[in-house]
């Protein structure tokens, strides 16, 4: 897309200073790293980051793979993306306060030197939440006016630059308002660091082990930036190709040890706020130009912002994340979801994002699995009187069907059969032979369809309960045949051994029907002819049985009609 | 409208859609604002990423080089 402006994001970032934590720690705790090995190794860390990264965009983007965040749990997103809110906001504080005050809120120095970033932060999030204003306005006005007012009280104080810089241990101290002062940068210092010989090789490979989780973290959130700007500037772009093209900027930025990095849809809004244009590419090379007059010329900008205005940015970037998943988030999923958006957050700020992954994905398989055998495998049960085979019968042959099909049931299942749904059709099983043993015996039923033409699949332990299902029906008599199953799932029954139990497989529920229909009219034909064999007989027994009765009247009548006569 | 005629080739390639001398003065200031509010973003990350751990003072001091390289990508991802 033409009117995207790219930049560094506060999520590779953010995991890059976990990396760069751990790679000064090192493996050994006892043991920090050696101070003249630490640059190097962040600097190759940070270089190798951004290469891994780069690729794994180009790879998503060339295999279009953009999709498969749509098969995470919302809960799972929403999860991690609360985690980098939570860890924004921390870095917010640090940033503000300083190291010494960001963990002593009973300070009349935390305040003071938070209030003024919560009033930044709070403002361009509120503005921009609300659709206060236009961003074109708001934006500037929130970061320049405070920094203006700001010069000016420190100069009606008397204070200096140098007292404003003081890291001020103590509590009546003017400073804690900037970092120490830094020398101006020469973007060629990074290769003079980068001596290989330098390089700590334990502590850069501990310091990986955040680098998994944050791929993922960089990938989804990056698709789901794409998605956000998508949807506010309503225009049409490939995620896929956009991911190719992060990924090539990546690998440039490996020239510049710069960071991981990828377009920005708060900035981009920004523009399209102000140049109303979708289309312009002006805005964003600019953007590229003046960060390269900077970057070529290394002016120490960071020794005249305030630490409010870098902490209250980073309020801004973290609120997003925190109101949105842990607070908004409660409208678009269900409270089994919205509890473990929780539970992943706050096992993340006591244990770790390690532990918070385990966390997330353990809660989103119950909750899944909890979900789905909720849903209502079986969709319908019928009587056989009530569907018909698509096959044209005679109205003789029609009418012993609507007659026999009594003995003759059809279920229709739905979904996936899986270990947590499969017993509902186990319990309506078992209720359906219950109900079959207070009727009489030819009343039973003799045959029973299983429709699958609706169902998505079936697991081993699914399996596992259908060959009791059948076992249970056989026993009392009735006999299963299934229909429109799947090919996968006629797999999964033949390599369990299920066909071997029942009637037959076919190819739909029409079939199934008709072949009960023409087992119904097989068995009638037979009890027919029988009962052409046995009928004859039954006549002479008839004929026999009224001779007996009648020959004793008729003998007695005789004799009485002679007397009579005589 | 006032249309800008580009003369150099080079330039056609940028300028590609012509546009009202207003509206190219609102694309440059839209980037101007842009580019500024990413060098503050580059400055919050580069603290973010070059903080020492303990006694270490060696990343404090290379915080200036790390806001280069997060402009770098800035320039290399806005290109």
């Amino acid at each position: 897309m033409k009117a995207c402006i790219a930049g560094p994001d506060i999520n590779p970032a953010l995991f890059m200073s976990l990396v760069v934590r751990d790679i000064q720690i090192g493996p050994n705790a006892l043991v920090p790293t050696p101070e003249d090995k630490v640059l190097t190794t962040v600097l190759l860390s940070m270089a190798m980051v951004t290469v891994i990264t780069g690729g794994l965009l180009i790879f998503v983007g060339y295999f279009l793979l953009a999709r498969v965040v749509q098969y995470l749990p919302a809960s799972l997103l929403s999860g991690f993306l609360g985690c980098i809110g939570y860890k924004v906001m921390k870095a917010a504080l640090t940033t503000t306060c300083g190291d010494y005050y960001y963990d002593k809120p009973d300070t009349l120095m935390f305040w003071k030197l938070l209030m003024p970033a919560l009033l930044v932060g709070l403002g361009i999030y509120t503005t921009k939440q609300f659709h206060i204003g236009s961003p074109s306005f708001t934006i500037p006005a929130f970061l320049l006016i405070p920094v203006c007012i700001f010069y000016m009280v420190l100069y009606i104080q008397g204070v200096s630059m140098e007292m404003a810089r003081d890291p001020c241990i103590a509590e009546s101290c003017q400073g804690g308002w900037f970092f120490p002062e830094f020398e101006k940068g020469s973007f060629y210092s990074v290769y003079e660091e980068l001596d290989l010989r330098r390089v700590d090789a334990a502590a850069l490979m501990y310091g990986f082990t955040n680098v998994p989780a944050m791929l993922v973290i960089v990938i989804i959130d990056y698709l789901l930036k794409l998605a956000g700007t998508k949807k506010a500037l309503r225009v049409d772009f490939s995620f896929d190709h956009e991911m190719k093209v992060a990924g090539t900027s990546c690998l440039f930025s490996v020239l510049g040890v710069g960071p991981p990095a990828i377009s920005q849809p708060k900035f981009t809004l920004l523009d399209y706020s102000i140049t109303h244009s979708k289309t312009s590419s002006i805005p964003g090379v600019v953007c590229a130009l003046f960060n390269g007059i900077i970057y070529f010329w290394g002016i120490p900008l960071i020794n005249w912002i305030p630490k409010f205005i870098l902490g209250g940015l980073l309020i801004y970037a973290g609120l997003g994340f925190v109101v949105d998943n842990l607070y908004f988030s409660r409208q678009r999923v269900s409270k089994e979801e919205f509890a473990a958006i929780w539970a992943i957050v706050i096992t993340n700020a006591f244990a770790g994002l390690i532990y918070a992954v385990v966390v997330g994905v353990v809660l989103s398989a119950i909750i899944f699995v909890l979900t789905y055998s909720k849903l209502e495998i079986i969709k319908s049960f019928r009587r056989g009187a009530d569907f018909e085979s698509k096959v044209l019968r005679n109205p003789m042959e029609s009418k012993k069907l609507r007659h026999l099909s009594k003995r003759f049931a059809i279920i229709q299942m739905q979904h996936f059969i899986f270990f947590g749904s499969a017993s509902q059709l186990l319990d309506f099983t078992k209720n359906l032979v219950q109900s079959q043993q207070k009727m009489p015996q030819v009343q039973r039923l003799a045959y029973l369809a299983c429709d699958w033409s609706q169902v998505d699949g079936i697991d081993y332990s699914g399996v596992g309960v259908f060959r009791e299902i059948v076992d249970l029906l056989k026993v009392h008599g009735t006999n299963v045949i299934f229909g429109g199953v799947a090919p996968s799932i006629v797999k999964s029954l033949l390599k369990e051994g299920v066909t071997e139990k029942f009637t037959g497989i076919h190819d739909s529920l029409d079939t199934a029907v008709e072949w009960v229909e023409e087992q119904f009219l097989e068995w009638a034909h037979l009890v027919r002819s029988r009962w052409m064999e046995f009928k004859p007989v039954i006549h002479m027994h008839e004929v026999t049985k009224n001779i007996a009765k009648h020959d004793v009247p008729k003998e007695s009548l005789a004799h009485l009609g002679h007397q009579l006569w005589k | 409208m006032t249309m800008i005629v580009v003369q150099q080739p080079w330039l056609k390639t940028i300028f590609v859609a012509r546009y009202s001398c207003e509206e190219i003065g609102t694309l440059v200031i839209s980037g101007l604002i842009n580019g500024l509010l990413m060098l503050i973003f580059c400055c919050v990350f580069a603290t973010l990423i070059f903080k020492d751990v303990g006694e270490n003072t060696v990343l404090k001091t290379f915080i200036p080089v790390g806001v280069l390289a997060q402009t770098f990508f800035a320039l290399t991802g806005g290109l």
